[in-house]
């Protein structure tokens, strides 16, 4: 017999984040890298991230699919003032991130 | 002075605090445990009394008397082996997982951000909740039980109107499997009502909601937000489950509430929280549950408070609550 709190259970998704960020361990931060300049993925703001997805999307061209989801996201980051802070919650709120059990 | 983040590499928002030191200027090692055994040595000389850290990755050695102040965030172990058996993984984890339970004891005398006691401790919802209501939060009705006859009363009192909500947290996880329980309105019935037995469950009457409102407690100063779960309908029991970001605004707790919080968190033993409410459609604040070691960095980044600053202000200062 099944606990009944189990009935509730959803799949624990991976946060679609197209910014692909590596550590640094010379400045104990998370970095992307933006038009050949290292950042801090905590600094990025909505230009940067435009200029990643469109470097990418420019990388890969002929890729239909890519660019139509791409845009889909694009557009949604631009409903808000600072789109960047969609990634950052994306990273940081639970739901989304590899924490094991913290709200 | 030193100062330590026990942390992983992943972990975002221990950056800000990376960041918030290094514009302070105030010296610091990011520990990402995660490397120890890999580019990180631990040496623990009890002849000698000498404890240090060697990350051959900086080329730097921490001596760990040497640490003043830790901010304890997400502290993983290194789970890259594939050339031993289940078992032998099992054990080589429960080895380092123990190597840093004693890195911790090492450094009692540091200021923490939190403690691991006081984390594990705070943690627990009973708890939170038996301490919330001799504060004089306002609580919504709540009982845990798998006693069907009394669930059965619960919900007929509560109008037929339930969340469910996990205990502990809501992570289920395995070796092939990731899955995540959020709170949930819940309709109990003659079938449902049976298999409570074998795990209680955590019911509390349905409120219906203005918003959520999440308060983030460093030290003395509070940092509250409201988060317009009800805007979204995925959002309105559970403002986790959204999948877009919600709309967030600064919000003035009343003065009674600031005390309560910050006589929760000295009860607890916690120079940091983050206590959840909800805004009731008559504008009362209820208590829902305190997180020891809970997420704040979005918060900063949404409405600009200066959580980060005040945590490294703390870790500076070195002062207790």
């Amino acid at each position: 017999m099944k606990p009944l709190i189990l009935d509730f259970k959803l799949p624990r998704l991976e946060a679609e984040n197209p910014i692909t960020y590596n550590y640094d361990p010379t400045s104990s931060l998370n970095v992307v890298s933006v038009n050949g300049l290292t950042k801090p993925f905590i600094d990025l703001k909505f230009s940067d991230i435009e200029l990643m997805t469109k470097t990418r999307a420019e990388r890969e061209r002929d890729d239909d699919a890519f660019l139509s989801e791409l845009g889909t996201k694009t557009e949604a980051h631009r409903e808000r003032d600072d789109p960047s802070n969609n990634l950052l919650e994306l990273e940081t709120k639970t739901l989304q991130a590899r924490e094991r059990d913290d709200q | 002075m030193s100062i330590l983040l026990i942390t992983n590499k992943t972990d975002i928002t221990t950056d800000f605090i990376v960041k918030s030191l290094t514009e302070k200027n105030l010296s610091f090692y990011r520990l990402n445990t995660e490397d120890i055994g890999n580019s990180i040595d631990i040496n623990l000389d009890f002849d000698n009394g000498k404890y240090v850290l060697v990350d051959q990755g900086k080329d730097f050695s921490l001596n760990l008397l040497d640490v003043t102040s830790v901010y304890f965030r997400r502290p993983e172990v290194n789970e890259n082996f594939n050339d031993l058996t289940v078992g032998e993984r099992n054990f080589v984890r429960s080895e380092l997982l123990f190597v840093l339970e004693g890195l911790y004891k090492l450094l009692k005398k540091a200021f923490w951000v939190n403690t691991v006691e006081a984390i594990r401790s705070a943690e627990n919802k009973v708890y939170q909740l038996v301490l919330a209501k001799e504060i004089g939060f306002q609580l919504p009705k709540s009982i845990i039980t798998n006693v069907t006859s009394d669930a059965r009363a619960f919900y007929l009192n509560n109008k037929e109107r339930c969340i469910i909500k996990p205990i502990k947290s809501g992570l289920v996880a395995g070796s092939d499997e990731e899955g995540v329980i959020f709170t949930n309105e819940v309709k109990l019935d003659s079938q449902n009502i049976e298999r409570i037995q074998r795990c209680p469950v955590y019911l509390q009457s349905m409120i219906l909601k203005q918003g959520d409102i999440r308060t983030t407690v460093v030290g003395n100063k509070i940092f509250a937000a409201m988060i317009h779960s009800q805007e979204v309908v995925e959002s309105q029991v559970d403002w986790r489950k959204s999948s877009l970001p919600l709309r967030h605004t600064k919000i003035t707790l009343p003065a009674d509430i600031i005390e309560k919080c910050l006589q929760l968190t000295k009860k607890l033993n916690l120079n940091f929280g983050a206590i959840d409410f909800i805004l009731d459609e008559d504008g009362n604040y209820i208590f829902l549950e305190i997180n020891p070691n809970g997420q704040w960095a979005w918060i900063e980044k949404q409405l600009n408070y200066c959580i980060s600053d005040e945590i490294t202000t703390l870790l500076a200062e070195k002062q207790t609550c």
